[in-house]
């Protein structure tokens, strides 16, 4: 119980559960969006993962199944007043259905390589077309979620931001919580094994299209499950803002920042860029957007040269020197 | 009824007929050896036998079901194996977990299958090297490591491609007592090997390849005899007793 390894991990999470609260008091709203937006994008960072980081398949178009979840579950709320949270659930079923009808045609294309990225920039600007020019939900006009009294089971707060932040706390605990899962599972095998070596996994009876399949569902779903919560965070959008090539690429940069194919590596990548982004985008107005998709792209450079592995190995290294410090020093007292 | 028979098979790449017209049968329990000079089809025929080249025409019939147009995972659970010529292996995953990849393992239980995985470590002497990356092995350990994950798929047939290219002779001598063993044990082989004395002492039948064509097939005694053998190895500038 005493030993750091322990007391270390239960800190930062105390940390993390009490924050919020403290900020409520002492601090600003501000802040305390900013730790929202922090677990919400390390929560789609961590979906993106699944596909891009263990399966390799480095998708450049999650938003389009970010979108759909939000379009679904907001047009199912106000078509049958059902709860939000079971339209949350429909939201992200569809944009899982979804996710593999356009899987089928992308995962033929081995090595999910420049070509998938491309095949799935495509798909995700087309979906926004469709939807802003068939006028689904509204068009361009976007959509408003009607407001009701404050509640959990009405999936809206008023008088604090606070809720909102530990309902995406939560579902990030949840989501890491079931990929660590099935990482561990036999399909973790399956996964790492199509992205080290496509030809080799198939060689030894792995159904690649399927693995590949079952790994697009389950990051589109957990995506979705994003796009819905963001509809309720802020209770309007529209196409532009739940499709942009912005969102897809800020997935892969909290990932691949903080490091591909590791349980906590998107965590890491959004607890150092999101608080730089959300804070640099209230300095600057919000007004640049397309400076931003450049910045980013440099970034992503930059990292991918510097350090592949993300700056998880870093964190780790760190992490090693405190505990062995930290263990030293209670053995001599 | 023969374990793998090919028939007819034909496969060109542009202008390059790299197979053409070859038909043979593999007989349970037994071990095959096919040779030919480089460029003479030979790892072309392993590749349309597991599905990662479509033929041209001609059939593969696999204990009798005809498996032209199976997806290789699926010709694999059909109990088809191979190593690939130039080896390949899960570079970033460790050594351990490389023989822990095979869905057929899905069949036994966790501990059997780690005590499985252990054993064929063992065998070809690198179970100190299980928690190491795959990527951080020699080119030889490689190819060992790869010959220990086919074993791990337990498949009938096993197709290897130039297995001992690269491992050191010690360890040669004991992959061919080994493959022995597993024949004896009920496994058939279809090695691809230029190290021909090693195949004369393993291969109980030898095929022979020149130009996609098949142009001997016998004994390795028989075929060492055979003139248009010798013409096909000496023409490609190769010797047959080195
Ligand atoms: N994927 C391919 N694309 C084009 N040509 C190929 C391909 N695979 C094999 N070949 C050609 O087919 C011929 C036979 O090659 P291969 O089967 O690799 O010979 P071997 O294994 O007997 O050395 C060679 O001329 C080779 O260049
Ligand atoms: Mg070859």
């Amino acid at each position: 119980m005493s030993s750091p390894s322990f007391y270390i991990p239960t800190t930062i999470l105390a940390l993390l559960l009490f924050l919020p609260l403290f900020l409520w008091n002492f601090g600003s709203p501000f802040q305390i969006h900013v730790m929202i937006m922090v677990c919400f994008y390390a929560f789609l960072g961590t979906a993106w993962n699944l596909v891009g980081g263990y399966v390799g398949q480095v998708s450049i178009g999650h938003s389009a199944f970010y979108g759909i979840g939000a379009y679904v579950a907001t047009l199912a709320f106000l078509e049958y007043s059902i709860s939000p949270w079971l339209c949350m659930f429909l939201g992200a079923i569809s944009a899982a259905i979804f996710a593999v009808s356009i899987g089928v045609p992308s995962v033929r294309f081995r090595g999910g390589g420049a070509f998938f990225a491309l095949v799935t920039i495509a798909f995700a600007e087309t979906v926004r077309l469709v939807f802003l020019n068939l006028k689904i939900g509204g068009g361009a006009a976007g959509v408003w979620m009607p407001v009701l009294p404050e509640s959990f089971l009405n999936f809206q707060f008023h008088s604090s931001k606070v809720p909102y932040y530990y309902i995406i706390f939560g579902f990030l605990l949840a989501e890491i919580f079931i990929i660590h899962r099935i990482l561990k599972s036999r399909w973790g095998y399956y996964f790492v094994a199509i992205r080290e070596d496509e030809i080799k996994a198939e060689s030894v009876g792995i159904n690649t299209t399927k693995y590949k399949l079952i790994a697009i569902f389950i990051s589109a779903f957990f995506t979705a499950i994003g796009g819905v919560f963001y509809a309720q965070y802020v209770l309007y959008f529209d196409p532009f803002t739940v499709f942009p090539l912005e969102l897809s690429v800020y997935m892969v940069l909290v990932a691949t920042i903080g490091g591909r194919g590791t349980l906590l590596g998107p965590v890491v990548g959004s607890f150092i860029l999101t608080p730089i982004s959300e804070y640099t985008r209230v300095w600057l107005g919000g007004s640049f957007r397309g400076l931003s998709l450049t910045v980013y792209g440099i970034l992503l450079m930059v990292i991918v040269i510097i350090i592949p592995a993300g700056l998880i190995v870093w964190v780790k290294k760190g992490y090693r020197v405190i505990l062995d410090s930290l263990s030293q020093s209670t053995k001599h007292d | 009824m023969a374990l793998l028979e090919v028939k007819n098979l034909k496969k060109s790449f542009g202008g390059i007929q790299a197979v053409n017209d070859c038909s043979f049968k593999i007989e349970d329990g037994c071990i095959y050896g096919l040779i030919g000079p480089n460029g003479s089809g030979k790892t072309t025929i392993f590749n349309l036998i597991t599905g990662f080249y479509k033929e041209d025409s001609g059939d593969i019939f696999f204990r009798g079901e005809r498996i032209n147009g199976l997806k290789p995972y699926q010709r694999t659970e059909r109990g088809i194996g191979r190593t690939f010529q130039l080896v390949r292996v899960f570079r970033k995953m460790k050594v351990l977990d490389n023989l822990l990849v095979p869905p057929h393992l899905e069949k036994l239980d966790k501990e059997t299958r780690l005590q499985k995985a252990i054993d064929l470590l063992k065998f070809v002497e690198l179970e100190r090297l299980k928690d190491e990356l795959a990527e951080n092995l020699s080119f030889g350990q490689q190819r060992l490591l790869e010959f220990a994950i086919v074993l791990m798929q337990d498949p009938d047939l096993i197709l290897l491609d130039e297995p001992t290219s690269g491992v050191n002779p010690a360890l040669i001598k004991k992959m061919c007592d080994n493959i022995k063993q597993l024949c004896k044990e009920g496994k058939t082989f279809l090695i691809i090997e230029h190290n021909i004395p090693a195949i004369m002492d393993t291969c109980g039948t030898v095929i022979v390849l020149d130009y996609g064509r098949k142009i001997a097939e016998g004994s390795g005694a028989d075929i060492a005899k055979d003139e248009r053998v010798i013409e096909a190895y000496l023409g490609a500038g190769a010797e047959v007793h080195k």
